[in-house]
C-alpha cells in the first residue's frame, strides 16, 4: 500500500504548466486540503486491491481472465490485419510486410539461441512498396560469459538476415539492416 | 520470451497481427483496467464487457497507433471512451453528472468497522462526481498518472484536468470536512 504524498511546492510546481503564480497557490492550497482524502482513496483502493488480488476470478489462471482471454482471441481472429506489399525482384510477385516479418523473426530464432539472444521484435521500413529498412530488435539472454561481443553476435545476425532477405525477395533488396540489443534477461538460480 | 517483452515492443508485434503478443498486452493489464473501470462505473456486472470491448477496440485501432502516448496510456483512453459509451447508453438522458450507484469497491473485513461511515461518505462523494472528474481523481491519486498522460486518457488539455482536480478536491474536502482527522 502507498503511503501519503506530500503536496509540496516543488511536486505541485512539476504539474503547474503555465500556471500564474496566483493560480498555482490556488492548487496547492486544494491540494494540500485534500490530501487526506487523496490518501484516504489510496488506502480505500490498496484494501479493494487486496480484495481483487485474494479474486480468484482476476488471478492469471482464473476463469474471468481466462474467459476475456478466449473471448478476445476469437473476436480478433475474425479480424486479420492487411500487410503492406513489398517488391519483390521478381515482377508480378509481391510480398506481404506480415509475411516477411514473419519469416525474419521465424529464421533469426535459432541463429540467436545459438548465441544467447531472442528475437524481440523484426521492424520493416516500406518506401514506395520497397523494403527500405529491417531493424531488428534482440534480447540477450543470461549474463554468462559471452564468446564474441554483442557488437560481433549483432552482425552476424544482420549477415543472416540479408541472406534471408535475398532468398525471400531477391537480390536488388538494398534495405539497410540494423540489430539493437534492448534489453538483456536474466534468469534467476 | 514474449512474457519479458516491454509494452512497446509487444504492440508492435500487435500491430502486425502478433496474436500471441497481444494476448500477453491482455494478460497484463486486464486486472488493472477492471479495477479502473469499476471505479468509474456504477455497475459491476458490465465491467468485464468494457474491458474486452477496450481490448477488441485496441486490436482494431493498432495499425493506426503512432506509439505519441504510452501504449497503457492509449488503452486507458480507449477504457475511457468505452465506460462513457456504457454510461449513455445506461443513461440516455442524462449528461453523466451523476452515477446514482455505489461503485464495487470494497473494503476489507478487518477495516470495515473502523471507517465504515467515512467510506460510505467517501464512496456516495466520488460516485456523485461527474465521469471525467472521477476518472481524473482516480487517475491522479490512485494510479499517480501526471496530468499530461491524465489529459490524454480523457481526450482533453491539461488545464482542463487541473481545473478538474482543484474542483473536486475543493468539493471534497468540504463535504468530508466532519470526517477530517
Amino acid at each position: 500500500m502507498r503511503t501519503a504524498r506530500l503536496y509540496s511546492g516543488s511536486h505541485v510546481g512539476k504539474t503547474g504548466g503555465h500556471m500564474s503564480t496566483a493560480a498555482e497557490d490556488d492548487y496547492e492550497a486544494t491540494a494540500e486540503s485534500a490530501a487526506w482524502i487523496a490518501a484516504a482513496t489510496r488506502r480505500f483502493a490498496g484494501l479493494a486491491e487486496a480484495d481483487s488480488d485474494a479474486d480468484p476470478r482476476w488471478a492469471e489462471t482464473g476463469s474471468a481472465l481466462s474467459q476475456l482471454r478466449s473471448g478476445i482471441a476469437q473476436r480478433i481472429s475474425a479480424l486479420p490485419r492487411q500487410g503492406t506489399l513489398i517488391r519483390t525482384a521478381r515482377p508480378g510477385i509481391k510480398v506481404s510486410h506480415v509475411a516477411l516479418a514473419k519469416l525474419l523473426t521465424s529464421a533469426l530464432a535459432e541463429p540467436a539461441a545459438s548465441v544467447a539472444a531472442a528475437v524481440a521484435d523484426v521492424q520493416l521500413t516500406i518506401t514506395d512498396r520497397a523494403l527500405s529498412a529491417v531493424h531488428i530488435h534482440l534480447i540477450g539472454i543470461g549474463a554468462d560469459e559471452r564468446d564474441r561481443t554483442y557488437i560481433q553476435d549483432g552482425d552476424a545476425l544482420r549477415a543472416d538476415a540479408a541472406h534471408v532477405l535475398r532468398e525471400a525477395i531477391g537480390d536488388d533488396s538494398s534495405a539497410e539492416i540494423t540489430a539493437v540489443w534492448d534489453d538483456l534477461v536474466v534468469v534467476g538460480p | 520470451m514474449l512474457d519479458s517483452l516491454p509494452d512497446e515492443t509487444l504492440a508492435r508485434r500487435a500491430q502486425r497481427g502478433d496474436s500471441a503478443a497481444f494476448d500477453v498486452l491482455v494478460v497484463r493489464h486486464a486486472p488493472a483496467l477492471l479495477k479502473f473501470v469499476r471505479q468509474t462505473y456504477p455497475e459491476s456486472s458490465d465491467c468485464d464487457d468494457i474491458v474486452q470491448e477496450t481490448f477488441i477496440a485496441a486490436w482494431k485501432a493498432l495499425p493506426t497507433f503512432a506509439f505519441r502516448s504510452k501504449f497503457r496510456t492509449w488503452l486507458y483512453s480507449l477504457a475511457s471512451r468505452k465506460t462513457i459509451d456504457a454510461l449513455r447508453r445506461r443513461r440516455p438522458q442524462n449528461d453523466l453528472d451523476s452515477v446514482p450507484e455505489a461503485i464495487d469497491v470494497r473494503p476489507g473485513p478487518g477495516q470495515r468497522a473502523e471507517h465504515a461511515a467515512f467510506l460510505a461518505a467517501l464512496h456516495r462523494e466520488l460516485d456523485s462526481l461527474p465521469y471525467p472528474a472521477r476518472a481524473a481523481w482516480w487517475l491522479r491519486e490512485v494510479y499517480d498518472l501526471p496530468l499530461a498522460e491524465i489529459a490524454t486518457v480523457l481526450h482533453t488539455t491539461e488545464g482542463s484536468v487541473r481545473g478538474l482536480l482543484q474542483r473536486t478536491r475543493k468539493r471534497l474536502a468540504t463535504t468530508l470536512e466532519e470526517f477530517r482527522p
